[in-house]
């Protein structure tokens, strides 16, 4: 059985699953430590007045253009295997679900 | 001067002082030389450009080349095809020479969360030469190249600019296509320039700005219409926000701000006073975009398509968590983690929330350009500090963006220009100071930065250990 952990360290290991990255059990503490002064620090921002405001999500908000949907050359399936960690019969290889590679 | 010669200059600075700086992670000796010679053929000039070498940052994409964003989770990748900007300076003649050293897909002020070591600063080898673009900024000030490609998402072109003692520009948001730009930050990212001087960093604006189709925030304008030079700043209102005041800096860097405020009142510039008490918040609002923009974007970095690969227990979900636990920086994770654990912990400020305090600053940074021309600041609250000094402090580290995330929220155009040295420690270190001009107004601070330099000629101060250079 595993010794429950504090809510701070909790945090960083769920954060870690979510987006896929192994943290070695030992390194947990200092990770979240770091993460919690660093969200203690972004909560100044929760007292900046928002109501009725727009979010920003992107500036030059009229420069999106529009594109014909039309067939472009696109860069050449060897070039791009060529970076590919592991490939066979011109496409990327990775290992299976559960139960190992194929 | 010839095209090869000009290559085989910078290769010999490179041979003579490169092993002690590390500004750079890979130099294509003999593409630089085939490409010289080729250029010296031709039986006219293309431009200012032509057959001037340059570096750029390892998060451009060079086509072939090891362009990895200093990352070991890129270990090996050689894009194939190369970002728009480099694509227009090779067009124009200039010649790409060198990759340069960087943090670690761009998260840092220091150079220090490289995989490959940190960059030193040229003007005291046991300094930082800020960052994230430290190869770049460290690569001009130690003479190996005239001009450097580098990116600036919060400051990383300005900042190390600054502190090196080089000139930087941040340009508008979508002025250079961010094609080929590995991304940290989209909505912030901006391809930056750092340079010998303002008036080598016009020449490349010319070259490299422009509408791309390629990138859907590029601005739909044509390149960028330089300004005649000035010779004086009569007829300009420079605003001087008290809350980037020179109180913020060192004593050293606020003596030389104050000094370069009153030289441009002296070429006849009206200073402001202004207030942007929103910008308080820029920090704050830069670090919640920019990290939950930054978890999202390197999501695609899982040992499938290209760089590093780790196995543990022969599952893919198990290949991917092992992949990116082992090859992402310390730096790199902690962002990442940050930006998840933002989207999910209640009692945070939201992605969301953050984008509407940002629409706040933006809209009153916009509305003070209606009193003023341009901004004047520090660029950096300080001087190059001391590499180690702040590892592992994330708060000390990101004071140093203080005063230029601002710019980088709105999208502003921003130079850093050299204005003079101060004794730190015994040793002359460089600082920077910033101008901050209206939105797309590009032409106005690159040709008010040249009226300063052409003035002041602080940019022609060389870092010591460069005096016996060929």
């Amino acid at each position: 059985m595993t010794a429950p952990q504090d809510p701070a360290t909790e945090r960083a290991r769920r954060a870690a699953a979510l987006v896929r990255i192994a943290i070695d059990a030992h390194e947990l503490p200092g990770l979240a430590a770091e993460l919690d002064s660093a969200l203690e620090a972004a909560k100044s921002l929760l007292a900046v007045p928002v109501e009725g405001v727009e979010p920003l999500w992107t500036l030059n908000e009229d420069a999106a253009s529009e594109r014909l949907d039309e067939v472009r050359p696109s860069l050449a399936r060897d070039l791009v295997l060529a970076n590919a960690p592991e490939q066979r019969d011109g496409m990327v290889r990775v290992p299976d679900g559960p139960g190992g590679a194929r | 001067m010839k095209a090869r010669a000009a290559v085989e200059g910078a290769l010999a600075r490179i041979e003579a002082l490169e092993a002690e700086i590390g500004a750079l992670l890979d130099v294509d000796e003999e593409g630089a030389r085939t490409l010289a010679d080729k250029l010296d053929r031709e039986p006219a000039p293309r431009g200012p450009l032509h057959g001037v070498p340059f570096a750029l940052k390892a998060n451009l994409c060079w086509r072939g080349h090891l362009t990895g964003a200093a990352s070991r989770i890129l270990d090996g990748y050689r894009p194939p095809y190369s970002a728009t900007a480099i694509e227009r300076l090779i067009a124009a003649g200039a010649i790409p020479l060198a990759i340069t050293n960087m943090d670690e897909f761009a998260f840092g002020s220091s150079g220090e969360n490289s995989s490959f070591g940190a960059t030193r600063n040229p003007w005291d080898l046991s300094r930082t030469a800020g960052g994230s673009s430290s190869g770049s900024a460290a690569a001009v000030a130690a003479g190996f190249v005239p001009f450097a490609l580098g990116s600036d998402t919060g400051g990383s072109a300005r900042q190390p600019a600054a502190l090196c003692g080089v000139s930087g520009f941040k340009p508008s948001y979508g002025r250079i296509s961010r094609r080929g730009l590995i991304a940290f930050a989209p909505s912030l990212d901006t391809v930056g320039v750092l340079g010998d001087s303002i008036e080598r960093i016009e020449q490349v604006l010319a070259c490299v700005s422009g509408h791309d189709e390629r990138d859907a925030t590029s601005l739909a304008l044509p390149p960028l219409a330089l300004e005649a030079p000035r010779e004086h700043l009569r007829g300009l209102r420079i605003g001087v926000p008290k809350e980037w005041d020179a109180e913020l800096c060192d004593q050293g860097a606020r003596d030389r701000i104050r000094a370069a405020l009153e030289a441009m009142h002296a070429l006849g510039a009206e200073l402001v006073s202004v207030s942007l008490p929103l910008t308080l918040h820029a920090n704050a609002t830069y670090q919640v975009v920019s990290a939950c923009e930054a978890a999202s974007q390197l999501a695609r970095y899982d040992g499938v398509r290209y760089g590093s690969r780790e196995s543990c227990d022969g599952t893919l979900q198990g290949m991917i968590a092992q992949t990116r636990g082992s090859s992402f920086g310390p730096e790199s994770r902690r962002r990442i983690l940050l930006g998840t654990a933002l989207t999910s912990d209640e009692g945070s400020p939201s992605y969301e929330h953050a984008a509407r305090v940002r629409r706040r600053i933006v809209d009153e940074l916009r509305a003070i350009f209606e009193r003023v021309d341009l901004l004047a600041s520090a660029t950096a609250p300080e001087v190059a500090f001391r590499l180690g000094e702040r590892s592992g402090d994330s708060a000390r580290m990101h004071h140093s963006d203080l005063l230029a995330v601002p710019a980088s929220l709105a999208g502003l155009p921003a130079a850093s220009v050299p204005c003079g040295t101060c004794t730190t420690d015994g040793v002359e270190l460089p600082v920077g100071l910033q101008l901050c001009g209206a939105p797309r107004a590009d032409a106005r601070v690159l040709s008010t930065a040249r009226c300063f330099q052409a003035a002041t000629r602080h940019h022609l101060a060389r870092a010591p250990l460069t005096g016996a250079l060929p």
